[in-house]
């Protein structure tokens, strides 16, 4: 187990590299530049400013440059866009907003998904079933640039319950919309998963051992189907994660949350490069990390892998 | 119109009386189980024999009231002379947790990959409060080791993958007789095992019921492993009993033209044979329900009346066959 841990590690590594080159050359070779505005700069102001930025340098001394900025002293350089800011600093005031709202996103797509899923297993053919079925269909539909107007259209101007947009801090009545919006479609996927991955449970053979032996049902379910249950939900946990990250642009975009979603897209639309990076790094980095988590989780619930 | 067998004047342990079982399904009803009545008595071993589709471990999951969602079961099972059919679930998980014990056809499916063995066996004797941790550890170990598995006090905590398959079968009967069950229905204990250990599994059933008592209903199409271990065989067609009887009776006079021709299909030593008899023709298709008698379309004794009218349980002295020709022994 350490062994293995261990060796994904050391593949992440080369994995995250391999990832800052490739998104350093896409974005060197995408046409115009930070500075092609509509009146072209004067050609010595150009020098200038490609100097100071160190654009005027061969393509591979940049990327080791670049690399090695973040390698030593884990730093991104200065936004171009936004002239007195840093990307660290972006970075450190959009990260943790999106971090609040997604993990809450992520956990209620798991705990309402595997929840809805398992009780439409176990109560299966009854209505809990088919409402089960109907709520996970339907959320499945609606994906967050449509559920975000319609949650705003129902709680804040029909009802007026809950703030259309803002973070103050992540207060509760803030983050209530966000976080519904970004989680449903995937609540709805994983309780699909779930449902179907547990009536197929349900059917094996060791199961019906566990009811011959007289185990209350509620037992059976919990101790002796939850676990293979649960696997193939384990892995959609990694595109789950990843949809979350995108997801987040749209949530950004559409409540003022203030999270780094808004840069993905604002920094592409402004030739950001060095929050580009930064953000890609960054989304990157945690997609490797979790992905090495789902991985390790899988192993440590199936005692037949081994590696 | 169809007698109640009845075999002696013993007391059974379960009386299954005109039990059907039928599977609600997409293209229509299916009647897996059609009018079985049979008994088993304390300590005996009754062998349930028939092909695949007799309806044979339907009966078995009739009694202990796991049938599969779509099917339901009609008739009567007494267990200690009450009714055991139709109880709420809370009772049958009882029923099974204390007294009825099941063995599986395939060992290595039967156990939960997931979980060590030891959790496995633990977890029946710690319901409610029976026995503590310790106690269901140390009553697990020793039954291991009584069923030959060694090195147990270690081993019990590894994973069913850990195991051949059949060391999983003797983990399976270790594990049902940890409640001291008073019936143990083993539903083709063998049929999933190399030739060699099926052996050893059949010899331990034995000793089983030589050492605890423990009645055995044992569900197989092996006809070899009921002739060795059995006191009565059932031979079961299209979900009815055709005959039923002492083993030693129904091998060596078989009354029933089925029985006979399942005899004959089995290849012996002890004749020369130029070619194996098989049964002409095919078991009747589920769906279809017979009027007569299921085994007509391939019986070689066929009267005119087989197709229509269904025979009634006929014999005596607990040798019983369902048929309108009564065979000459």
């Amino acid at each position: 187990m350490l062994h293995y841990t261990l060796k994904r590690i050391a593949i992440a590594v080369p994995t995250i590299l391999i990832l800052i080159v490739l998104s350093f050359a896409l974005m060197h070779s995408a046409p115009g530049s930070p500075f092609t505005g509509e009146r072209p700069l004067p050609p010595e102001v150009l020098a200038n400013l490609e100097a100071k930025y160190g654009l005027d340098r061969s393509f591979p001394e940049q990327v080791a440059r670049y690399v090695w900025r973040i390698v030593t002293d884990f730093d991104f350089g200065p936004s171009y866009s936004h002239h007195d800011r840093t990307v660290n600093e972006i970075i450190a005031q959009g990260f943790p907003v999106t971090l609040t709202y997604g993990s809450l996103a992520f956990l209620f797509s798991i705990l309402a998904g595997t929840g809805l899923g398992i009780a439409a297993a176990v109560y299966r053919k009854t209505w809990l079933d088919s409402l089960a079925v109907g709520v996970s269909v339907g959320a499945q539909v609606l994906p967050n640039f449509i559920m975000a107007p319609i949650l705003v259209l129902i709680f804040t101007l029909w009802l007026g319950w809950l703030p259309g947009g803002g973070w103050q801090g992540g207060q509760w009545p803030y983050l209530i919309m966000p976080v519904i919006a970004l989680a449903t479609s995937f609540m709805a996927s994983i309780a699909r998963i779930t449902r179907s991955s547990m009536i197929e449970t349900l059917n094996s053979d060791f199961i019906l051992t566990a009811r011959s032996k007289g185990l209350p049902f509620r037992q059976v379910v919990i101790r002796h189907a939850m676990k293979p249950a649960l696997l193939p939900v384990i892995s959609y946990l990694g595109p789950t994660f990843v949809g979350l990250i995108t997801g987040s642009v749209v949530i950004d975009i559409y409540f003022s949350t203030g999270g780094i979603g808004q840069h993905f897209v604002n920094a592409a639309i402004n030739r950001d490069y060095p929050l580009i990076m930064g953000v890609t790094i960054l989304i990157g980095i945690l997609t490797v990390l979790f992905n090495l988590l789902v991985d390790i989780l899988y192993v440590w619930i199936d005692p037949r892998i081994r590696y | 119109m169809r007698s109640t067998p009845r075999t002696d004047t013993e007391q059974a342990l379960l009386s299954i009386r005109d039990l059907s079982v039928t599977f609600d399904t997409p293209g229509g009803p299916i009647r897996a189980v059609d009018g079985v009545s049979l008994d088993v008595h304390p300590g005996e071993v009754l062998a349930v024999v028939g092909e695949s589709g007799s309806g044979k471990s339907q009966t078995a999951l009739a009694v202990t009231g796991l049938l599969a969602a779509n099917g339901a079961a009609e008739g009567s099972i007494q267990w200690h002379r009450s009714e055991i059919l139709g109880l709420p679930e809370h009772r049958l998980a009882r029923l099974r947790a204390d007294e009825i014990a099941m063995v599986f056809q395939n060992p290595m499916t039967s156990l939960n990959p997931y979980l060590r063995v030891s959790v496995q066996m633990m977890e029946g004797m710690m319901l409610n409060g029976r026995m503590t941790r310790p106690e269901a550890r140390a009553a697990s170990i020793e039954m291991l080791e009584s069923v030959q598995i060694a090195d147990a006090a270690s081993r019990i905590d590894r994973y069913p993958h850990e195991f051949s398959g059949g060391m999983l079968q003797r983990i399976m009967i270790a594990m049902s007789l940890l409640r001291r069950p008073r019936l143990l229905i083993a539903d083709e204990p063998t049929t999933a095992l190399d030739v060699t250990v099926q052996m050893q599994i059949v010899r331990l059933l034995g000793e089983v019921r030589r050492k605890s008592g423990t009645a055995i209903m044992l569900i197989t199409h092996d006809l070899g492993l009921v002739a060795s271990i059995s006191d009565r065989i059932a031979i079961m067609y299209s979900g009815r009993i055709m005959e039923i009887g002492h083993t030693e009776e129904v091998f060596s006079r078989p009354r029933h033209p089925y029985t006979r021709a399942l005899l004959e299909a089995v290849p012996r030593l002890d004749r020369d044979e130029a070619e194996l008899q098989g049964i002409a023709g095919e078991p009747p298709d589920p769906e279809v329900r017979i009027p007569g008698c299921p085994f007509h379309t391939r019986c070689a004794h066929r009267l005119s009346q087989c197709a229509d009218i269904r025979p009634p349980m006929d014999g005596a002295d607990g040798h019983f066959h369902a048929c309108h020709l009564s065979l000459a022994p």
